[in-house]
């Protein structure tokens, strides 16, 4: 009995296949060359996601279309066969792509988390090397508190998120292209040949092709220019009739995430104008003196807890020796440190204090009231909400970074590397002022020669910082990325003499 | 005529070159029905299926489909039973009833055995009054799954938990078992083909431990892999591989999701500003509360949350009142009332260290207007059925406010009792110590609030929340006697204390 539901399954399955290779053959839809790619459709996960996830799934067959390396079958075609067959179930889905000969096959869902979203989008491939695992699987969740989401924000959000994925897809995904000998000759099976050093694999006999699984075997490297196949391997060898090559997109990707990333930073920050550095040029005194207050009101006020519990156990300190410095001096307690104890080294301590608390009054608080004004802006930016003003220029990022420690950063959303520069900055500045103000007579010159080398170290931190700030993105990154896996290990392969390995590496959050 | 239209609907895409070749290769594909070349065109062998009983009402089956689907994405997560799809559990429940004589339990027995299932679940879910229940049965097909047959009953307040608390017993089902495959296919060369792969969690060229020898997986696909193994092995023959599923993550994943349900439930109506609120009321709303009527004010502070229609915890109320009054008046009552009430002027009468004393509880009598705040806030919570705000990360926030305000964290958590322990041993250690400050028992007693701050801050951190509408949404249900406490108003508004036993039946 059970034989006889699991044939009926598969007759199902194959005929719904074979349906629809003959669907596709007779539109014209089959392209030898170009992996066949189907789009199984984005489940919602409720109601309230309906649109959001319609939205993803024209924007997954738009992006991966656009790329031009897949040939989409039609995507409603596809919908149509696996709901007429219930074929719904990720195994079912892989089977009919096996029947049908698709390469590449793209199902997502989308989780209502009440004040998330979650896109969990699979990519799966039946070809070698994968036999139906997953190539990449991409997870990430989308805040969607206090934005104002309308059916264009979705767009634009289901948009960046089918970019991330098909830009994650190709920096995994290894096509693979044969090489076909006839009478000796030796030709690439592809309609454009990919140019460039290749691996060569080359399948096993045992598992045989009769099998669903094979082994692959590294064979040595070829270099193909123009459809010209040149072996380089040292030794040499014989090219076979379906040899194999796997041809890799990363180039394709790099350039997708770009050229996305530059459009999106045109629409969510404009253009900046110089006088917005300069504002903050002639700002910088008045906020960095008012840190204290400033900071925690931008923190309540956008409700951004974490930045303010970061806020307080990070600025605690340098505040404590600000105080103390300044009070040593002005006094604005009654009891004036400074006259209190006329001893060399509570002197010099309080020296020390005094000129830390005039940088960190001037302008050494300003990268924390840059993080507690510019959080809540990139977040709207990165929600589309519209171009954002002061953020996303680049000459104040080098401003900030410049006067005090991680204050580009902070402007360009990076807090961990912010914090960081922060910190190292603030010791290397509070050391070298110790060693200034430190020794007297015969040890005067060492102290001094102890502080130019911290200020040496400032000055290759700033130049460290700067080129850092210049280079890294602002973070207008849509959602968090949950998991990312890649299930593809190219270079690692088994064979009877022992596993090969090469040097890629696949890398998982 | 078709033909025309199938093109007309593929006009969006770009049209490709026919080949020849495929065309021929899928018409012998049709006419013969030969066994696909393309990989993966079996469908994966099913280790169980989930069936849902039927309920007396259409809600019943909703709540009952849903857990169902989400009982089958918990087996997908695990990677240990591959679910039977809808369609073929419809047809084999079909042949099953054609066989005479079989009652509904029979019927899922028999449907399992002909798809040759490992285990499989009956899921009856249904609603009785403001709670839904859930009864799970597990049974096995196989000796080596025996251990996994139970019964488990749950129970939820949120339509949106109950799969979720279904899921984190399946979840919980998969701990410490391993990956059982068959040999399917012997090639030679000590190569195997098994029926395991990316989904059960075998990676490419990975070293497993199997009974008696160890396995490397070749080459694996998502259902199947090659894999080498030295001793000779049957077609046919089963092997375990020790391989276990990452259940901590999927159970931390769903009791998150959890709270994130009762959280969105139970939160408090401020338009999302309940965090602000709640700093804005300890620092401003409830400190002039209670400057205008010490103890009652926290009180009236708790409105400015959006709790409405509260009544006050009057014994809480008299408690932060006495405490407050207290601090006002102690340096008063130890010095029969001869020193000056004011903190900034020292008279003869008054020493020093009883000026210190006065300053220091005159300094905490913020801390006592919060700390009373968050009494009423902890009853109000209980009453009226609130999560606190900051609840998605109740054990870091509850650490917090311990660590700014004695026994904080537990009021915050609803430990009414507990916190006021705290805060007096807390207030007393501290105002001791203070007051002999240079002798050895002061220092001793600073050392003593020192340990206790910590205790008190751990214990807020890993203490449960006393809430019992929370604690019913987070309770698993395999306990066979359950025992819960609450409070809950009756039509008049008064409040009722009940403790309630539940057992299994």
């Amino acid at each position: 009995m059970l034989l006889q539901i699991i044939k009926k399954i598969k007759q199902i399955i194959i005929a719904s296949g074979i349906m629809f290779i003959l669907i596709n053959i007779f539109s014209s839809q089959l392209f030898a060359a170009k992996p066949v790619t189907g789009i199984a459709g984005v489940t919602p996960g409720s109601l309230r996601v309906a649109s959001i996830a319609g939205a993803l799934e024209s924007q997954i067959i738009n992006v991966v279309n656009g790329t031009g390396i897949f040939s989409i079958i039609n995507p409603n075609l596809l919908k149509d066969q696996l709901t007429r067959y219930k074929c719904t179930e990720e195994d079912c889905i892989l089977a009919f792509a096996g029947a049908a000969d698709v390469n590449l096959i793209i199902r997502a869902d989308v989780e209502d988390k009440g004040n998330s979203i979650i896109f969990n989008i699979y990519s799966y491939s039946i070809n070698a090397p994968y036999f139906g695992k997953i190539v990449y699987k991409y997870r990430a969740e989308i805040p969607v508190k206090g934005l104002s989401l309308s059916a264009q924000v979705y767009n634009y959000i289901a948009e960046e998120h089918a970019v991330n994925f098909t830009v994650g897809l190709l920096r995994r995904y290894r096509s693979q292209i044969f090489i076909k000998v006839n009478n000796n000759e030796p030709a690439i099976d592809q309609d454009y040949g990919p140019s460039g050093v290749y691996d060569l694999y080359r399948y096993e006999n045992n598992p045989s092709s009769k099998d669903n699984i094979r082994i692959i075997k590294k064979i040595g490297r070829i270099s193909l220019k123009k459809d010209k196949i040149d072996i380089i391997s040292p030794g040499g060898f014989y090219l076979q009739d379906n040899d194999f090559i796997f041809a890799a997109y990363d180039k394709k990707a790099d350039y997708m995430e770009n050229f996305f990333y530059a459009g999106k930073r045109e629409m969510v920050f404009g253009k900046k104008p110089m006088t917005d550095t300069s504002m903050l040029f002639f700002l910088t005194v008045p906020m960095s003196a008012l840190m204290p207050v400033i900071a925690p009101l931008g923190y309540y006020r956008t409700g951004d807890f974490t930045g303010l519990s970061l806020w307080a156990v990070n600025s605690l300190p340098y505040l404590y020796i600000e105080y103390r410095g300044l009070n040593s001096r002005f006094g604005f307690s009654r009891k004036r440190e400074f006259y209190k104890d006329d001893s060399p080294d509570h002197s010099r301590n309080a020296t020390i204090r005094y000129r830390f608390g005039l940088y960190m009054l001037f302008c050494g608080g300003m990268p924390l009231v840059i993080d507690a004004l510019t959080g809540n802006l990139l977040y709207l930016a990165s929600g589309f909400q519209g171009v954002q003003p002061y953020i996303g220029n680049t000459p104040s990022a080098v401003y900030l970074s410049l006067i005090s420690g991680g204050g580009g950063h902070f402007y360009k959303g990076h807090r961990l590397e912010g914090y960081m520069y922060f910190h190292a900055h603030n010791i290397l500045l509070y050391m070298s002022l110790k060693e200034f103000a430190s020794g007297s007579g015969a040890s005067r010159n060492g102290h001094k020669k102890k502080a130019y080398a911290y200020l040496g170290g400032l000055g290759l931190l700033k130049a460290i910082e700067i080129a850092h700030v210049l280079f890294v993105k602002d973070n207008i990154r849509n959602g968090k990325l949950l998991e990312e896996t890649g299930g593809f290990e190219p270079a690692v392969y088994g064979s009877d003499t022992g596993p090969s390995f090469g040097g890629q590496y696949v890398y998982r959050y | 005529m078709k033909k025309k239209r199938m093109l007309n609907m593929n006009k969006n895409y770009p049209a490709f070159s026919i080949q020849i070749k495929v065309f021929f290769a899928v018409l012998i594909f049709v006419l013969l029905s030969v066994k696909s070349a393309f990989a993966q065109a079996e469908i994966a062998p099913k280790g169980v299926a989930v069936f849902g009983v039927r309920g007396n009402n259409a809600a019943d089956s909703a709540l009952t489909a849903d857990s169902v689907e989400y009982a089958k994405k918990i087996f997908t997560d695990c990677g240990r039973f591959i679910p039977a799809g809808t369609r073929e559990i419809e047809a084999a429940y079909n042949m099953a009833a054609k066989e005479p004589g079989a009652d509904e339990k029979n019927l899922y027995y028999k449907t399992a055995a002909i798809l040759n299932l490992d285990i499989y679940i009956l899921a009856d879910v249904r609603q009785l009054g403001t709670i839904i229940y859930s009864d799970i049965e597990i049974f096995s097909l196989k000796n080596e799954y025996k251990h996994m047959e139970k019964r488990i009953r749950l129970r939820s307040r949120l339509k949106l938990n109950m799969p979720l608390k279904i899921g984190r017993e399946i979840a919980l089902l998969h701990k410490d078992i391993p990956v059982r495959a068959n040999v399917i296919k012997a090639f030679g060369d000590n190569l195997y083909l098994i029926d395991a792969g990316e989904w059960h969690g075998i990676r490419n060229n990975a070293v497993y431990k199997l009974q008696d020898c160890d396995m490397r997986a070749v080459q694996t696909g998502r259902y199947e892999s090659v894999v080498k193994i030295l001793p000779v092995k049957e077609t046919g023959e089963s092997i375990k591989i020790k391989i276990f599923p990452d259940t901590d993550k999927i159970i931390g994943e769903l009791e998150e999701d959890i709270s994130r349900n009762t959280i969105g439930m139970y939160g408090l109506d401020t338009q999302g500003n309940s965090e602000k609120r709640l700093l804005a009321g300890i620092c401003v709303v409830n400190m002039g509360g209670n400057l205008c009527f010490p103890g009652y004010g926290a009180f009236l502070s708790t409105s400015y949350l959006g709790i409405k229609d509260a009544k006050p915890d009057m014994a809480g109320v008299t408690l932060s009142a006495t405490a407050i009054v207290l601090q006002f008046l102690l340096p008063e009552l130890m010095t029969g009332f001869k020193v000056n009430f004011l903190p900034w002027k020292q008279d003869p009468d008054k020493t020093d260290r009883m000026h210190d004393l006065q300053k220091f509880l005159w300094a905490t009598i913020p801390i006592t207007f919060s700390v009373a705040y968050l009494d009423q806030l902890a009853f109000q919570f209980n009453v009226k059925e609130h999560v606190p705000p900051f609840f998605i990360d109740k054990d870091n926030a509850a650490a917090v406010f311990s660590l700014f305000l004695p026994g904080g964290g537990l009021f915050y958590k609803g430990h009414r009792l507990a916190g006021w322990s705290f805060y007096f041993s807390e207030m007393l250690t501290a105002g001791y110590g203070i007051y002999n400050c240079d002798k050895k028992s002061g220092k001793y007693s600073l050392f003593t609030l020192g340990a206790i701050k910590l205790i008190d801050i751990v214990y807020a951190y890993i203490v449960s929340p006393s809430y019992s509408f929370y604690n019913l949404e987070k309770e698993r249900g395999t306990a066979a006697v359950s025992i819960n406490m609450g409070i809950r108003k009756n039509q008049d508004g008064d409040n009722i204390y009940n403790i309630m036993i539940t057992k299994n039946l």
